[in-house]
């Protein structure tokens, strides 16, 4: 190994404690005989790696966190769900334990091929007029309401661990 | 960073906000610091750590592991960072597109004189990326392998980046001598 390779270990590796013994050696073997080495060693370290280590840990001001605790609470106000139906919201979501996005769009699909079909099938009779309908398509879609207007959706597909799968969902 | 148990983060995830707080105080040295260091500014760390805890509160219910909460920690807080650096570094250069060479040297040498610390002047000679990998080994002390997983790179690209960000700093010391002599 020549002087080059030797600085560019002691730039990174040697300096920062990274290296396994053997290699370490080989370093160490290496400033004892390369003065030219020694002299980069030394400088690196003094000028480059120690003001950095030795720098002092900058604290975070004592009004960060009622400043970060108002911007939650005022994003809890603006998404217009009072914090009483929050937990509301769980439950219902808590009904459908298996409703996660993979299932949601063929669920969403089936809902309204469904809604379709039953429209042709009811064509001559207004869906006000056929209150199960009604509450049929209106139940199939609180499920999905809840859902699709969560802001989660993505997230929750992060749960499938493929990039791939993110991208269709 | 200090630990914290699987319960503090089930129970922040559910919207305890006395839980956050725990997380807060458990990571807000190091978000606040990191965020000082990579954006090398101190009133912008202010705006990056809050960014960094808006996003943690925003998802932490996809959080399931304990031991993994580190990692996630590191990665929302080094990009949150990463990116907020190089967005000003982008304006800076445009700003400095309207000024004559003179101005700009004029303002470099205010920005020097201003700067009360070694660190602050040395890691503003660094691009974001480097900066971001040198403030999490030399000053967070996070492993090369922590490093790369924070920020989703190869770990020889740590390698690289920090290798380059300690010559630019060394061909900078060795001009600041030179000029001094
Ligand atoms: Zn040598």
């Amino acid at each position: 190994m020549n002087c080059k390779d030797m600085q560019n270990m002691i730039l990174t590796d040697y300096l920062d404690g990274e290296m396994d013994d053997k290699c370490h050696k080989q370093v160490e073997d290496h400033l004892l005989r390369c003065a030219h080495c020694r002299e980069f060693e030394k400088t690196a370290r003094q000028d480059v790696f120690n003001p950095l280590v030795q720098s002092e840990k900058i604290r975070p001001p004592e009004y960060m966190w009622t400043r970060i605790k108002e911007s939650i609470e005022e994003k809890e106000n603006k998404s217009g769900i009072p914090s009483f139906l929050e937990g509301f919201k769980e439950n219902v979501r808590s009904l459908f334990p298996k409703l996660t996005p993979a299932y949601a769009f063929p669920a969403f699909m089936i809902a309204i091929f469904i809604m379709v079909v039953g429209n042709i099938f009811f064509m001559n009779q207004p869906l006000s007029k056929n209150p199960s309908l009604v509450d049929y398509a209106s139940n199939g879609q609180v499920e999905y309401w809840i859902d699709f207007n969560n802001d989660e959706v993505m997230e929750y597909s992060a749960d499938f661990g493929t990039k791939i799968e993110q991208y269709f969902l | 960073m200090q630990s914290l148990t699987e319960n503090i983060l089930r129970q922040a995830a559910e919207g305890d906000i006395a839980a956050f707080e725990a997380i807060y105080r458990a990571c807000s040295g190091f978000v606040f610091n990191v965020a000082c260091r990579v954006v090398n500014s101190r009133d912008d760390a202010d705006e990056v750590t809050q960014e960094v805890f808006l996003t943690m509160h925003r998802q932490l219910k996809n959080f399931r592991f304990q031991s993994a909460f580190k990692t996630w920690t590191y990665r929302i807080t080094i990009n949150t960072a990463i990116n907020y650096a190089k967005k000003k570094s982008k304006e800076q250069n445009r700003t400095v597109e309207y000024m004559d060479n003179n101005e700009y040297q004029n303002t470099i040498q205010e920005n020097d004189a201003s700067d009360k610390d070694v660190v602050t002047t040395l890691l503003a000679m660094l691009t974001p990326d480097q900066r971001a990998c040198l403030v999490l080994r030399s000053i967070e002390g996070l492993s090369y392998q922590e490093i790369a997983e924070a920020l989703d790179i190869n770990i020889n690209t740590v390698r690289s980046r920090i290798k380059r960000a300690r010559e630019a700093l060394m061909v900078y010391r060795k001009k600041v001598v030179a000029h001094e002599l």
